[in-house]
């Protein structure tokens, strides 16, 4: 998600914590509320910062795409599946199956929740650069083990991507063919000695080269963080949402047992 | 004080029958450069593990003798603690680079050393100045050349502090100008008092820039070095009037839109001819060949290989061969000689693998697995298994990468050997002037499309 050289906005300029804060906030407050209204108004709070980033089209597309789908087939499922409750058949199929109004209605709702949490979250991984979010991580107490295994993750995994591509086509290449799951199960096959022998040497190297750079887990970070008065102030209006969205589930306004009101 | 000291020393692997290293007697002085020269498995790597530590704390087996480094046994004494006081460059510099970007990488070390953020921030500007890596200092690790990566790695070492540097093999994947770029950076760090022991399997200009250059064989020194001769000229030349298998019609091609790698290339290449592929980092070696393997479609132009027309790998089955640098990626089998066979049994041909094993000079490994065997000869299976399959045209990305001078010439002669014989067309990326000037019937030299120069 992260584009080096973006324009860099206000957004961008909050502490990582901060960032990371808003995502579990948003989450929190989208599983305390229960009112479409109320979700929806949650929904459109975590879309307005996309208007300050301002996202290219082709990722913004690819984004709604993904989102829209994600949110049309949760409104599909529940409208077929959903037995929280009295079922009032809007269609009927010749299998047996059918379409409920209850059940969109809780899909509908349950896709506000799911896209004002996604929203956030993709918005973090956004304008939040891995290294950062990490750092944060590591400064709200994450294990620095933990926290070596996701960079190197995150370092190897585009390169592992490749390697495996590359066996593939040495597959293809020496006569190995077909198409289907059988096939595809095959080569997955063929391809797992060779990449985990690649694996397996490379880990060695890293392994020897973080011995040889004194890796251990008791290190000091090059940065540290510091909440700025932009930072509290953010920090401030986050709690006030999840406060309010206690309140509201305590007035009543929560997911209620039975279903939509 | 004379910072590295070696007395008698010598080492041998837990799992090996010969000892690595023998009656090892070295001093380098402060501001010295020291270069270590001789073919894979003669020892270089094990005498720089145990100026580091990593023999035998990490790496086991039984050293016997004195090592002393700035007065400590690197042997003995905790890795963290080595480290302050000794830098290592790995061969594989991808493998050594932890981080996300530039300065996260070069901070690493100094992270470990528990300094304060001021004291790391000061020593990562400096390493990164020293190195001329500091326009790139935001950049992802991954967008590195390999040459810039190198001195990546060196820069962090750099930056901890440490005034003895070992380099393994720095330049084994470098072009010509990235090993300028390092061999000046070492120059720079000598001059500046350290001490630097690099191993190597040519030394090119580095020769002239190194205060000694001592050889290794079979784990023994030897006080001075002769250069390796250059190969002599294996092909008779003249060739290139057989049938076209390449033809390559004003193709342009790349990766991201906009930006081609390759742009405007012509080239017919004819049934017997080896050609050799050479040009700075980037200049599109590796993307010609994947346009040519079919991995790649060209942005604009004509493609033909071996009579097909928008080549891909499927429909180039057993007409095309493509060795990787990483003969890893392509051993898909249990044995030697099933590895030998794989190609063949794929296209439902018969085959034989016994002649090839022994021409391979593998016939003893015939049941081993493949990952048993060292780097050369893997090297050299990977290269056996495309030779099984008698294709048309071989694709060579960099054979020469990571290999001594004698293992890359029988790993050529197979090739030219098969180009003679069967009339497969070769077409070879290398940095090495020397496999070209012995083995390239022509040679044609890429350059990058945007005219800048990656290192």
């Amino acid at each position: 998600m992260w584009i080096d050289g973006r324009r860099q906005t206000c957004l961008d300029r909050l502490d990582p914590r901060v960032k990371l804060a808003y995502s579990v906030s948003v989450a929190a407050a989208g599983m305390m509320l229960g009112q479409p209204v109320l979700l929806a108004t949650l929904l459109a709070l975590t879309l307005a910062p996309w208007l300050v980033l301002r996202p290219p089209l082709r990722r913004l597309r690819a984004l709604l795409l993904v989102a829209g789908l994600a949110a049309a087939g949760m409104v599909v499922s529940q409208g077929f599946f959903y037995h929280g409750g009295p079922r009032t058949p809007l269609l009927e199929l010749p299998c047996g199956l059918s379409v409920a109004w209850e059940g969109l209605a809780y899909g509908a709702v349950q896709s506000l929740r799911l896209l004002a949490v996604v929203s956030a979250a993709l918005l973090v991984v956004f304008c939040c650069h891995s290294s950062d979010l990490l750092l944060a991580m590591t400064s709200l107490g994450l294990p620095q083990e933990l926290a070596f295994m996701l960079v190197l993750a995150l370092r190897f995994l585009p390169e592992t991507i490749e390697q495996g591509q590359r066996i593939l086509t040495a597959q293809e290449l020496r006569g190995v063919r077909g198409r289907g799951p059988l096939a595809a199960v095959r080569r997955l096959a063929l391809m797992t000695p060779p990449l985990l022998g690649c694996l397996a040497r490379r880990a060695r190297q890293t392994a020897l080269a973080a011995e040889a750079r004194a890796w251990t887990p008791r290190r000091q970070a090059a940065r540290e963080l510091r909440l700025s008065a932009t930072d509290r102030l953010v920090l401030a209006a986050l709690a006030a949402l999840v406060l309010a969205a206690g309140a509201a589930m305590w007035g009543g306004y929560g997911a209620p047992p039975g279903g939509i009101r | 004080m004379t910072p590295v000291r070696v007395r008698q020393l010598g080492y041998a692997y837990a799992s090996a029958h010969a000892p690595s290293l023998c009656d090892i007697d070295l001093e380098v002085e402060a501001g010295e450069l020291v270069a270590l020269v001789g073919r894979s498995g003669c020892g270089k790597s094990s005498l720089l593990y145990s100026l580091n530590g990593v023999i035998p704390q990490a790496l086991g087996g039984r050293r016997t003798g004195a090592v002393e480094v700035l007065g400590i046994d690197p042997g003995h004494t905790r890795l963290a603690e080595v480290s302050r006081r000794v830098g290592m460059v790995f061969q594989n510099p991808a493998a050594q680079l932890f981080r996300l970007t530039v300065e996260e990488d070069v901070a690493f070390g100094c992270e470990n050393l528990g300094l304060a953020p001021a004291e790391t921030a000061a020593r990562v500007d400096e390493a990164l100045e020293r190195l001329g890596l500091s326009p790139l200092r935001r950049r992802p690790v991954q967008q590195l050349s390999g040459g810039q990566q190198q001195r990546l790695a060196l820069a962090g070492v750099l930056a901890m502090g440490c005034s003895v540097l070992l380099l393994d093999e720095p330049s084994s994947d470098l072009d010509e100008s990235g090993r300028a770029a390092l061999w000046r950076a070492l120059a720079d760090l000598r001059a500046a008092g350290h001490s630097v022991v690099v191993s190597e399997h040519r030394l090119d200009g580095g020769r002239a820039l190194a205060d000694r250059v001592l050889a290794f064989d079979a784990g023994r020194l030897a006080p001075t070095a002769e250069p390796f001769p250059a190969p002599a000229r294996r092909r008779s030349g003249g060739r290139g009037d057989g049938q076209p298998v390449v033809e390559l019609d004003r193709v342009s091609g790349g990766y991201t839109r906009g930006k081609p790698v390759l742009e405007d290339l012509s080239l017919t290449v004819r049934r017997g001819e080896m050609i050799g592929v050479c040009g700075p980092n980037g200049s599109g070696k590796t993307t010609l060949l994947k346009l040519l393997a079919g991995l790649l479609p060209p942005s604009a132009g004509r493609v033909v290989v071996s009579g097909v027309e928008r080549p891909r790998p499927a429909r180039l089955a057993g007409r095309v061969g493509l060795l990787l640098q990483n003969p890893d990626e392509q051993l898909l089998a249990d044995t030697v000689a099933a590895e030998l066979s794989f190609g063949p049994r794929q296209l439902g041909r018969p085959f034989d693998p016994l002649p090839l094993l022994a021409r391979l000079g593998l016939a003893q490994y015939r049941d081993a697995s493949p990952f048993a065997l060292s780097r050369g000869e893997r090297q050299r299976l990977a290269l056996g298994g495309l030779l099984a399959m008698q294709p048309d045209l071989l694709l060579l990305d960099e054979p020469t990468s990571g290999l001594d001078q004698e293992s890359w010439v029988a790993l050529l002669d197979l090739v030219a050997e098969q180009a003679a014989a069967n009339g497969t067309a070769v077409l070879f990326t290398t940095h090495h002037r020397e496999a070209v000037e012995a083995f390239a019937d022509r040679v044609i030299t890429l350059s990058r499309v945007d005219g800048g120069d990656v290192d």
